[in-house]
């Protein structure tokens, strides 16, 4: 079966937005935190979410160009 | 906090939870948000209310990010547009930029990259709008009108010298030293067509002639020990505008013959460069010796001189435009009590003479030396006495009108001046002696009837009447 390079980049899409969210509510959380041992272990689920998106990242520089670009301009 | 707690931001996205996160962290941070959730929505917002800055997805059901942002810009040209991409790629960017954005950011992002951005485009636009505001001040300050100068001469100059700022040619200003050859300068270039261009000054004579040709004409890298990196020269940071060159009869013949073909052709070489730069630059020259002479003394070449003395524009010196003084002093009384925050100041009368009567070497840099001194030592007195003056102009005599006295070209009427010069008197004496007939004769030496005579000869006695005369009576230039 054939890879579909087209859904990949779809998912990989709607992952960084989950990503997204992942990021700005941690950082929400972390902004009205009092206790250091909450804001340390809001630290840890920040840091997950910053290396998710570096390899999100990866995975669609190593897609084939067109692929890439095609999708980066959908609407 | 620093920004502007009024600053108001309108957050676009059709995803509500990274909407709403951007949201509450950007008010948490002071600012006014407004959410939208589709482009028509924030256009819809736009309309009612002038935001300061439009975070948008690019991505949005119906009317994108792009149009929303350009849209808002045709209406808010001073907005501040932010354009969120999905994972960025080099088209994303350049349609996010194209549109007018300030910057973009790629999902996913942190909150305080996006407060940072917000932060740094509010600075980028307070210095934009500070730097427009300074350019006005600054072509205000060198209009024509605001140097001061109602004498004939100076009269003369301001004339010619804005027939001659709308023109490319160049420009010879000479006079002594003080005289304001720098502030003529930059007044015909502020008054030119390359107004909102640069005007760069260099004084040929505060810089070692060693020094000279590189920081006019720059130099490559290993040019000489030191030349580290290849600099640009004056005149290549003067492309479009105005360079002012003073003292330029300091200036090397070696230079000299580098000057004039940049005046020729409008181009040189970096020292120790091969590569021919062109420029288009217009050359404001100033001397303060007389370059003809140094010509003759075959001190300076005189091909360079015809070259630059297209138009010549001669400042009189400071003792052959009196006239000029009192207003030059209120001027400078003025911004001087200003910047310390001072009630503005008077200058007595007797000061004042004192002030006409110097020869000011120095010309008017030394008055304004002079007055600033007056003013530091006047403490809480109101009017500045002749002992808050230098010590060079005290000793000068108030030698009445004596070294006011100004012959136009087209001479004076001898018997309308000499009576001005006795009803002057007249008047003045009365003030004194707060219109006490027989005091101002006394201090007059004149018997009392030979100034009632005068009086009525002289038509005042209508203006010295004792009312008239207390008025007057306050003895100070304002």
């Amino acid at each position: 079966m054939e890879f579909d390079f087209q859904e990949a980049r779809n998912s990989l899409h709607k992952l960084n937005n989950k990503i997204a969210q992942v990021l700005v509510y941690a950082e929400l959380l972390q902004l009205n935190l009092t206790s250091e041992k909450d804001k340390e272990r809001v630290q840890i689920i920040i840091a997950g979410a910053l290396e998710s998106r570096d390899i999100t990242a990866k995975l669609m520089n190593d897609m084939p160009k067109v692929v890439r670009d095609e999708t980066s301009l959908q609407p | 906090m620093d920004h502007n707690s009024s600053e108001t931001i309108l957050v676009v996205d059709d995803e509500a939870p990274l909407r709403e996160g951007i949201s509450s962290y950007l008010s948490q941070e002071g600012f006014e948000i407004q959410q939208a959730s589709t482009g028509e929505e924030a256009l819809s917002l736009l309309k009612e209310t002038p935001f300061d800055i439009l975070i948008t997805d690019m991505k949005l059901p119906g009317i994108d990010g792009n149009t929303v942002l350009q849209e808002a810009l045709s209406i808010y040209p001073d907005l501040i547009g932010i354009i969120i991409t999905g994972y960025g790629t080099v088209e994303s960017a350049v349609r996010a930029m194209k549109s007018g954005a300030f910057d973009y950011i790629s999902k996913p992002f942190q909150l305080l990259e996006v407060s940072l951005l917000v932060k740094q485009a509010l600075e980028r636009r307070r210095l934009k709008q500070e730097n427009a505001y300074l350019k006005t001040q600054l072509k205000e300050k060198y209009r024509f009108e605001n140097i001061i100068g109602t004498s004939k001469p100076m009269q003369e100059i301001f004339q010619l010298v804005e027939t001659i700022a709308a023109t490319n040619s160049t420009v010879l200003i000479s006079g002594e030293t003080g005289t304001g050859k720098e502030l003529i300068a930059r007044a015909i270039h502020f008054n030119s067509l390359r107004k909102e261009q640069k005007i760069v000054s260099i004084n040929c004579g505060a810089i070692p002639e060693t020094l000279l040709e590189s920081e006019l004409f720059g130099h490559v890298k290993g040019a000489f020990t030191g030349a580290h990196q290849t600099r640009i020269g004056r005149f290549e940071q003067a492309h479009k505008g105005t360079i002012f060159l003073d003292e330029i009869g300091t200036m090397s013949p070696s230079l000299q013959v580098k000057l004039l073909r940049v005046l020729q052709e409008r181009e040189f070489e970096r020292v120790g460069g091969m590569e021919t730069i062109k420029v288009d630059v217009r050359i404001i020259a100033a001397i303060s010796a007389t370059l003809k002479e140094m010509v003759e003394r075959n001190e300076f070449r005189s091909d360079l001189y015809y070259r630059l003395n297209v138009i010549p524009v001669h400042l009189p010196a400071l003792r052959d435009r009196r006239e000029d003084i009192p207003l030059l002093t209120k001027h400078f009384v003025k911004k001087y009590c200003q910047n310390s925050n001072m009630e503005i100041k008077t200058v007595a009368q007797e000061a004042m003479k004192m002030l006409m009567n110097y020869s000011w070497p120095g010309n008017i840099r030394q008055v304004e030396n002079a007055i600033e001194r007056g003013v530091a030592l006047v403490g809480p007195r109101n009017v500045i006495m002749p002992s808050d003056l230098p010590a060079e102009v005290q000793k000068t005599s108030a030698n009445l009108f004596l070294s006011e006295i100004y012959i136009p070209d087209e001479g004076v009427n001898f018997n309308t001046e000499v009576s001005n010069v006795e009803k002057e008197l007249i008047i003045q004496s009365l003030r004194k002696s707060g219109g006490n007939k027989k005091q101002a004769a006394k201090l007059l030496n004149l018997k009392r009837t030979t100034l009632i005579e005068k009086l009525k000869r002289l038509n005042l006695m209508e203006q010295v009447s004792p009312e008239s005369s207390a008025k007057a009576s306050k003895g100070t230039f304002r």
